[in-house]
């Protein structure tokens, strides 16, 4: 734990030691930014939302995927991930909560609706799991 | 006096520890925040009144904010860190970054909300507009843009604060985190430009 004991560590070495959260996290994120962009490639008409609905449940499966690795992670700062995962989903959140807010102000039909509140869900989880590890990963 | 030398030992360039800048304990810098409020408010009651100037005005104003700071921290800000003594270096990444960790959200929301209730209230964003392509084309621009500023350059940002807060902070790890927040922040920069170039097919 201590910073002596690896003084000139590279941040590639010390990314090695952990899962890749950072990748699949930024991988997750283009998946629901690929399903938001095909629904919205059709507007005002609602397309088929099967492929959507396909991306969506990919990014969420990497969601999970990347909170199950880590939190098989041995020897992370729990302490600081926590306290930058907190700030980060309330902004996070924040800006998910203005976008839902435009959407529902919009009248957009309900099951277009329903995919961007649940883009925007994984969105705000995902992001601040990214932020946050990304700061740990270095302390622990 | 032992954990001096300890410090200046485990930090490179002929830094001590006491000497290297600090950022805030807060990280963020928290005098923005009001400047945060004011523009999500006014884009709130933009949205709400569907007034079309005062969306108009929040896209192009905080657009621009969102392409020249890309533009001016990818292209003229980044080479010139490079180049810095460390410790200057340091010094304006501390005061930078606190800032920009904050302005950046917000510019990009204010941007890309306004920009959403602008192109329905124009139509450019439904499928039968004749410009309708130009705007995914802006979408997907924007997605990869995205990507490389959560994925990679924000994390950078915040990792390299907080490892500046450490007592004994490894600067080998800050300049690779630094190196990596210029490189992505140039990649931007170059991408903001065919944003603009969309744009102005839209608008003309």
């Amino acid at each position: 734990m201590s910073q002596d004991a690896r003084p000139t560590a590279s941040a590639s070495a010390q990314e090695q030691r952990l899962p890749p959260v950072a990748f699949v996290g930024t991988l997750a994120l283009g998946l629901a930014i690929a399903g938001v962009t095909y629904i919205t490639a059709s507007l005002p008409k609602e397309p088929p939302l099967a492929p959507a609905i396909g991306l969506l449940a990919a990014a969420a499966a990497a969601v999970i995927a990347n909170a199950v690795a880590l939190a098989r992670a041995r020897n992370f700062a729990w302490r600081l991930f926590f306290i930058v995962f907190r700030w980060t989903i309330l902004a996070y959140g924040l800006i998910a909560g203005l976008l839902m807010f435009v959407f529902i102000y919009n009248d957009m039909p309900a099951r277009m609706l329903a995919f961007q509140i649940a883009t925007l869900a994984i969105g705000a989880v995902d992001i601040p799991m990214i932020l946050a590890f990304s700061v740990a990963k270095y302390q622990s | 006096m032992a954990d001096a030398t300890v410090g200046a030992a485990a930090v490179p360039s002929g830094l001590v520890a006491g000497e290297i800048p600090r950022p805030p304990r807060t990280i963020v810098s928290v005098a923005t925040l009001p400047f945060v409020a004011l523009a999500l408010i006014y884009l709130l009651v933009s949205v709400i009144g569907g007034w079309r100037w005062a969306l108009t005005f929040a896209h192009v104003a905080f657009g621009a904010a969102w392409t020249i700071i890309d533009l001016f921290l990818g292209l003229v800000i980044g080479p010139i860190l490079g180049r810095m003594p460390i410790r200057a270096r340091l010094e304006l990444i501390t005061r930078l970054m606190p800032k920009m960790s904050v302005i950046m959200p917000t510019v990009v929301v204010v941007t890309l909300v306004a920009g959403f209730q602008l192109g329905l209230q124009v139509g450019v964003l439904y499928s039968i507009h004749p410009y309708h392509a130009w705007i995914l084309a802006s979408f997907a621009v924007v997605g990869v843009m995205a990507l490389i500023a959560l994925g990679i350059n924000e994390p950078a940002n915040l990792a390299v604060l907080f490892e500046l807060r450490k007592p004994e902070p490894n600067l080998e790890l800050v300049g690779q985190l630094m190196r990596r927040f210029i490189y992505t922040a140039g990649i931007l920069g170059i991408m903001q430009l065919s944003i603009l170039i969309i744009m102005a097919r839209v608008a003309s």
